[in-house]
């Protein structure tokens, strides 16, 4: 990263420091759940959940989703400026986006390092950036597009592939989104953490949370455009597949998905913002990461503690828990 | 996943809004800064006072160049004043001969009468003007002698009185002399004066020009 002096002075966040930020020591994270239809945002302080809103799609000068056009009203206050006023915030806000994107606006897929003439990290991500056909061979977008490489964990990787490693997650979402939410952020007079698509968030919280040991898991993300179906094993992910078709269809393809991997035995998990469809909830023999098994998983439900009069107030949907991890994970 | 899809030019403009060592930079910055306020605010001022001055300065200058300019055609007015203001100590010096005999005749009591008036001039000083030298008197003698009836009254004493009100102010009389009376009853009497002259001669009758002659 560019850092010098003269870049430095150039950018002297001036007005920040001026307004307190010199010696705040903690500010409050805004995450946001960004999907289509509902949209969420968890505002914590000092790891303690002081605010939760269950949709805030319809606000205006709401952060931005992938695909909706901004209206770009002008607002005499700013939305996060209003939602720390609400919850009795203050501060500069950072930002975690967390959006459902649909299946055009997200590329996810685990590669075979012996199918990559790339040796690192960062000549993989150079490769992709000059030309993501060098790497994905079917590759028809003609967008630009910011990329990440994971290994099997959903671990950053970094440098020269580890001869241990076989398989690496590509993950790319549009460069103009991740601008959009840059400038938003700004606009907001916040930073923002990071740019996490949900079904990212969702592997990365499977992974880490639910011990599947040499058992594989399927795990089924039900999200608003697409169903990913992910095998989980021994904490790694050996297969990634995204479905445009309706749920119960990617889970029918659990079993036959199974023989092909010779996996004996394997649980079923699925995760999803909304009610399970009643269609799939009838035929599911699994768990679904719902209340009370995700209140399990993370210990706790999710506590809202009000900083207005201190009262506090629980919630077990998926979305508030994923939002709470993604916090602890990031700030 | 810290810093996902978020460009670098961001991640750095962050770590600067919140890295420790930049805080503590920025810290030391702003408190520098703010060190050089009170010198700004000197040079500042220091700088509105120069410019001021150099302001009033050329002002001046440009004052002093009109007055100049302005000034070349009165220098030969001037010199010619001052040739004029030689001549000051000899104008003042003169006195009215005629006013001076007005004077003593219209002072002149019925009862006596003049033998004879002496005017004599004395104490010179040199003053040079232009084109010579001139010899200008400090002080004018008069002498007057005559003759009063006698059993008329002090005539002479009159005669004195009256015309000490017309000489100039620091003149005066010197000498007075009276002899006896004779045998066709006339006295004979003599008064001395020391006039000093002072250019102010209006008591001698001489009168102010209003509007001068034009010649």
């Amino acid at each position: 990263m560019g850092y010098s002096l003269t870049h430095y002075i150039r950018n002297f966040p001036l007005r920040y420091y001026l307004s307190g930020g010199l010696v705040r020591a903690e500010e409050p994270v805004v995450s946001f759940f960004l999907a289509p239809e509902k949209s969420a945002a968890l505002l914590t302080r000092r790891h303690q959940v002081i605010g939760y809103e269950s949709d805030i799609s319809n606000l205006p000068d709401a952060p931005p989703i992938a695909g909706a056009g901004g209206e770009g009203l002008g607002v005499q206050r700013s939305f996060s400026a209003k939602l720390l006023a609400r919850w009795r915030a203050k501060g500069s806000p950072r930002f975690i986006f967390a959006p459902d994107l649909a299946s055009y606006d997200f590329y996810c897929n685990v590669h075979n390092l012996n199918n990559l003439r790339e040796l690192g990290a960062e000549s993989l991500l150079e490769a992709l950036h000059e030309e993501p056909r060098q790497v994905i061979g079917s590759w028809d977008e003609p967008r630009s597009f910011r990329w990440a490489v994971f290994d099997s964990g959903v671990e950053p990787l970094r440098g020269l592939f580890d001869r241990r490693i076989q398989q690496v997650l590509i993950i790319g979402i549009p460069a103009d989104y991740c601008e959009q939410a840059e400038s938003w952020s700004e606009a907001q007079q916040g930073s923002l953490f990071a740019v996490i698509p949900v079904a990212v968030a969702c592997l990365k919280w499977f992974c880490e949370m639910i011990p599947t040991g040499h058992q594989a898991a399927f795990l089924l993300l039900l999200l608003s455009h697409s169903v990913v179906l992910a095998v989980v094993q021994n904490q790694q992910i050996v297969l990634l597949r995204q479905y445009l078709e309706d749920a119960l269809l990617a889970y029918q393809e659990i079993p036959p998905l199974a023989d092909e991997l010779r996996v004996e035995a394997h649980a079923v998990y699925v995760w999803s913002a909304g009610p399970v469809p009643e269609e799939l909830a009838r035929h599911l023999a699994g768990t679904e990461l719902a209340g009370e098994v995700l209140q399990q998983i993370n210990g706790t439900p999710v506590s809202i503690r009000r900083p207005s009069d201190g009262s506090i107030t629980e919630a077990n949907a998926p979305v508030p828990h994923l939002l709470r991890w993604l916090e602890g994970r990031l700030a | 996943m810290k810093h996902l899809f978020v460009s670098d030019e961001r991640v750095v403009q962050q770590h600067y809004r919140r890295g420790i060592i930049f805080r503590l930079a920025g810290a030391l910055i702003l408190f520098t800064a703010f060190l050089q306020v009170p010198v700004l605010l000197l040079a500042g001022f220091s700088w509105k006072r120069y410019h001021d001055e150099q302001s009033t300065r050329n002002d001046l200058r440009a004052e002093t160049n009109n007055l100049q300019v302005a000034n070349r055609p009165l220098n030969d007015i001037r010199r010619k004043l001052d040739q004029i203001r030689q001549w000051e100590p000899i104008v003042r010096n003169r006195l009215p001969i005629s006013g001076l005999l007005h004077a003593i005749e219209d002072s002149m009591p019925a009862s006596a009468v003049l033998d004879s008036i002496a005017i004599e001039s004395e104490q010179f000083e040199r003053v040079p003007v232009a084109g010579g030298i001139f010899r200008v008197p400090g002080n004018y003698r008069l002498v007057l002698q005559g003759l009063e009836r006698s059993g008329d009254g002090d005539a002479a004493q009159a005669l004195a009185k009256a015309l000490q009100k017309c000489l100039p102010s620091k003149s005066e009389l010197v000498h007075t002399d009276r002899m006896e009376n004779r045998a066709d009853g006339f006295v004979q009497f003599s008064l001395q004066y020391s006039i000093k002259p002072d250019g102010n001669y209006f008591g001698l009758g001489v009168k102010k020009i209003s509007e001068p002659d034009t010649l």
